[in-house]
């Protein structure tokens, strides 16, 4: 079921209606039901049934064992083997080409010869997000930051929450539990913000990204018709295209949860404001940043391993440098695992891993560097006009990174740099819009960009919340008009499916 | 004062919301006016004796003015383009809540089509169509798989993009539709000789589909509870093959029911046209030339055998076809300007 | 050892972490507080405290600290 069609919609406030009537205490059922009929929506089938059976029963049963044998040995291997089976499910569903393809580079590269043919799997929807939200589980279980839960329906809800299923966010046993199992009260309030918050991911969705997918499949889908000034055009507008997408949706999913009483992390915080690549990572994908922090990272740093590479460098050429060499080496291995779990496919290791990776090493080197110069030339880097230069060069850096985000292939990427620097001409027409669309196009950007610079200081809702009843009716009245005239969906514009989902 | 502002606010919302629903609408003004063949309709007297139901067959084979210029018959065709048996029941039940004919004229070109095909021209046919419990009963008969019934009470839903392709007929014509036929007819002056047809193919079955059957029994029933005398049709027509095994079907169910069916494409020389020169399409379509030559045939068998009444003789019906056939007149002469 | 004498020798880890000699940290210092305190700093953060008491936080306590204070609370426990 895709977020921005109307099916969808009516899902949500059918269950909304339910969950509304449903005595307290079984509230949760009511969001459980809706979320298994969500996850077989499209897709049945008795191996579906079973991945998800594994990963489910795994979380379950790991996590209460994992508890009973706390503080003793036994939990360590007992969390190994769940990590294992878990990740097992994972890699063989959507990793197989990507080992096998890795597998056929090693052996071509020591002379051998092997070709392998792409298996194709049907995998469940969401299992990118739920097998590693049910890892963070047993790891809180196993550090003893939340307490196993003894219900198997309810941790089957908490698995598979159908909001979260398409588009993330990742979330927290700890900072959902309450909201999950409680059967919330529903209230006018939240009702109002979680329509504002839905209505906005549909502007985002439909009328930006939409619009500016258009473009970007246009000059993309025949680089051998458009160069240069085309290409550059759409290496600019894919980010803006990913962003509105990937944050209108998640606009979706927390209007949605807010609506059952239920508040998600936020993933998106104005991450196109930032001046360096390190300050949009952590306004990009936050949750995905914050688990591989807390579950990758932070441990890959403590691990005695790490220790003893630090203590190496330390006797040899002192603090600093083992300092660098320690963060480098496990922001390395994160940033590789981030770029696998867009996809296994080495575009994307390249796009969303190795490219950010050397962006935030130059940065942490060359920044003091840059900094020192500013001061022999006498720039003042806290001045407005360098703010703005650092923040178009941020989105550049982004944007080139995100070549191969969008590109079929590392080749197919290479091959879209290159005729960046092949001359042509320049017109907007014929690349699908007219110019009503780009006038559309240009104003939406505008109210984005708006509310985007307020939210970076302040929370918009608040405002919005602020507004008496008549302004809010107004406001929903207006968006409502907005979104079903120049919104691109239904028959004629195939609402392209959200770029993530697929992951 | 609080109440009163919301209300005042929903019910401004709502009649933007009509408008731009209206806004979007294709107009069929001038583009595509086979779209505005079922609201023309809504704009007639209503007291015709006979009413032509059926698909493309009818409109462009049978003018109704060339039947009272003649024989002083007052017609209607309830006809669309690829209008489907389904559709033509409940146009024919949309009808009989106006007005009673004495007889009706069904084309049975449609027997052929056993599912609803193309969007496009389920939106040419109900697009305009006025809200009615049959008009709800036709969508829902008519829908293709992928479409929904909220687009056609909402159609922003589905006409949303022409917002960025609106011309100056969508705003001329935003509460008004723009009348394109004559008493259901629509007048095309183009010539086109039959010079070449497709090969007839094999077919896997010719047998119609009990779905059709079914409703045309319904237009049976229906025509006999209200005491009117179902006539059936084929108009002529060179391609697409009105084969044989079709012909037999009908001949034996209008047999069994005992009701007249006249099959054109057996008497094309007797009505005297002329493939050279009566056709716009190569041989599908009659055009003016043909039309006229096919009813002023039909209108004598019409008249003589059915009794109806001769309405040059009443005044106040004849001024108005009076003025009818001088717009009539008029469109043919400077459309035939227009060629030559 | 007291609670003071925990904040001192914080204090030293505190501004060798963050090349900051003005630091000092008390119970509510956040990393909101400390311009450099992100979260790579903060593992690092982490590991100089776990050397300079000879303790070992487990990753629960590393993620779920909510400032010094808790901090403190933690190491006051592991060298009881």
């Amino acid at each position: 079921m895709i977020l921005t069609t109307l099916t969808f919609l009516v899902f949500v406030l059918i269950t909304l209606l339910i969950y509304f009537v449903i005595p307290k205490r079984y509230k949760w059922l009511v969001l459980l039901a809706s979320s298994i009929y969500f996850l077989f929506y499209n897709n049945f089938s008795f191996k579906i049934v079973l991945d998800i059976l594994i990963i489910l029963l795994t979380s379950y049963l790991g996590g209460l064992l994992i508890s009973k044998y706390k503080d003793s040995f036994k939990s360590k291997w007992i969390l190994l083997i769940c990590i294992i089976i878990i990740l097992g499910v994972l890699i063989y569903l959507k990793y197989t080409n990507f080992l096998l393809l890795t597998l056929q580079y090693i052996i071509r590269f020591f002379g051998g010869n092997f070709t392998f043919n792409y298996v194709y799997r049907d995998f469940p929807i969401g299992i990118s997000y739920y097998s590693l939200i049910m890892i963070g589980y047993l790891v809180d279980v196993y550090r003893g930051i939340c307490l196993p839960q003894k219900n198997i329906l309810k941790c089957a809800l908490f698995m598979s929450y159908f909001p979260i299923l398409t588009s993330g966010p990742f979330i927290r046993y700890n900072d959902e539990r309450d909201y999950l199992y409680n059967g919330n009260k529903i209230t006018l309030k939240e009702i109002y913000l979680g329509i504002v918050r839905i209505l906005w991911g549909l502007f985002k969705v439909l009328v930006i990204s939409e619009r500016l997918n258009i473009i970007v499949n246009t000059i993309y889908g025949n680089i051998s018709t458009y160069s240069g000034l085309y290409i550059l055009l759409a290496i600019l507008c894919f980010p803006i295209q990913l962003y509105t997408n990937f944050s209108g949706s998640i606009d979706i999913v927390i209007g949605v949860s807010k609506m059952f009483g239920i508040y998600l992390p936020e993933n998106f915080t104005s991450p196109f404001f930032s001046k360096t690549i390190t300050e949009l990572w952590r306004n990009w994908h936050i949750t995905l940043g914050a688990f591989l922090r807390d579950y990758i990272f932070y441990p890959l740093m403590k691990s005695n391993i790490v220790q003893k590479i630090g203590t190496f460098f330390k006797n040899k050429f002192g603090k600093k440098v083992s300092k660098k060499v320690t963060l480098y080496l496990s922001m390395f291995i994160m940033w590789i695992l981030i770029g696998i779990w867009h996809n296994g496919s080495y575009n994307f290791i390249i796009s969303s891993g190795i490219l950010q990776f050397v962006y935030m090493v130059l940065e942490d080197l060359l920044g003091p560097i840059a900094h020192k110069i500013n001061v022999k030339l006498h720039i003042n880097d806290q001045s407005k006009g360098y703010r703005i230069y650092q923040i178009i060069r941020t989105y550049l850096l982004f944007a080139f990174s995100m070549i191969f985000f969008r590109a079929s292939s590392v080749t197919n990427g290479i091959s879209i740099i290159k005729t960046l620097f092949v001359s042509s001409s320049f017109s907007l027409r014929n690349l699908g819009l007219n110019n009503f669309n780009y006038i559309i196009l240009l104003i939406s950007l505008l109210i984005l960009f708006i509310v985007d610079k307020i939210n970076k200081n302040a929370n918009i809702l608040e405002k919005v919340n602020s507004f008496n009843t008549v302004n809010k009716i107004i406001l929903i009245d207006i968006f409502i008009l907005i979104i079903l005239t120049f919104g691109m969906y239904g028959i004629g514009f195939n609402v392209s499916d959200f770029i993530y989902s697929k992951f | 004062m609080k109440y009163l502002k919301i209300v005042v606010v929903i019910i401004i919302f709502i009649l933007i919301f009509i408008f731009l629903n209206r806004l979007v609408s294709p107009k069929y003004a001038n583009h595509l006016v086979e779209g505005s063949m079922t609201n023309a309709y809504y704009k007639e007297d209503k007291d015709h004796e006979v009413i032509f139901l059926g698909d493309c067959e009818v409109y462009a084979n049978i003018s109704p003015l060339v039947l009272f210029e003649n024989y002083g018959i007052t017609g209607y065709v309830r006809g669309n383009s690829s209008q489907d048996i389904w559709q033509s029941y409940y146009l024919l039940k949309e009808t009989l809540k106006y007005e009673k004919p004495k007889l009706v004229v069904f084309n049975v070109s449609s027997m052929k089509t056993a599912a609803p095909d193309s969007e496009a021209y389920n939106r040419l046919m109900i697009d305009n169509m006025k809200w009615s419990k049959e008009k709800i009963d036709l969508i829902n008969a008519s829908m293709t798989k992928e479409e929904s019934i909220l687009s056609y009470i909402f159609p922003i839903l589905r006409y949303h993009s022409r917002i960025s392709e609106l011309t100056m007929e969508d705003f001329k014509y935003l509460f008004k539709n723009k009348v394109n036929t004559y008493n259901g007819f629509l007048i095309n002056q183009n010539i086109k000789p039959a010079d070449s047809l497709p090969a007839k193919r094999e077919l896997a079955t010719y047998e119609f589909s009990q779905k059709n059957y079914e409703y045309l029994d319904e237009i049976y029933s229906l025509c006999k509870e209200n005491n009117i005398t179902l006539i059936l049709m084929k108009a002529p027509s060179l391609y697409p093959y009105w084969y044989q095994e079709y012909d037999e079907q009908i001949k034996k169910y209008a047999e069994e029911k005992n009701i007249d069916y006249y099959n054109f494409i057996d008497v094309i020389n007797d009505i005297g046209i002329d493939y050279n020169t009566d056709t716009y399409d190569g041989g599908l379509h009659l055009n003016l030339n043909g039309a006229t030559k096919l009813s002023k045939y039909f209108g004598r068998i019409l008249k003589e055998k059915y009794n109806l009444t001769d309405y040059r003789d009443y005044d106040i019906i004849k001024q108005r076809y009076e003025e009818k056939l001088k717009e009539y007149y008029k469109e043919i002469k400077d459309g035939y300007e227009k060629n030559n | 050892m007291n609670r003071e004498m925990i904040f001192e020798r914080l204090n030293d880890v505190f501004r060798d972490v963050f090349d900051d000699d003005t630091i000092s940290v008390n119970d509510n210092t956040t990393s909101k507080d400390i311009p450099d305190w992100d979260s790579l700093e903060h593992i690092n953060l982490i590991v100089a405290v776990e050397q300079e008491f000879g303790i070992k936080f487990n990753m629960g306590e590393v993620t779920t600290m909510k400032n010094v204070g808790e901090m403190v609370d933690i190491i006051i426990n592991k060298l009881k």
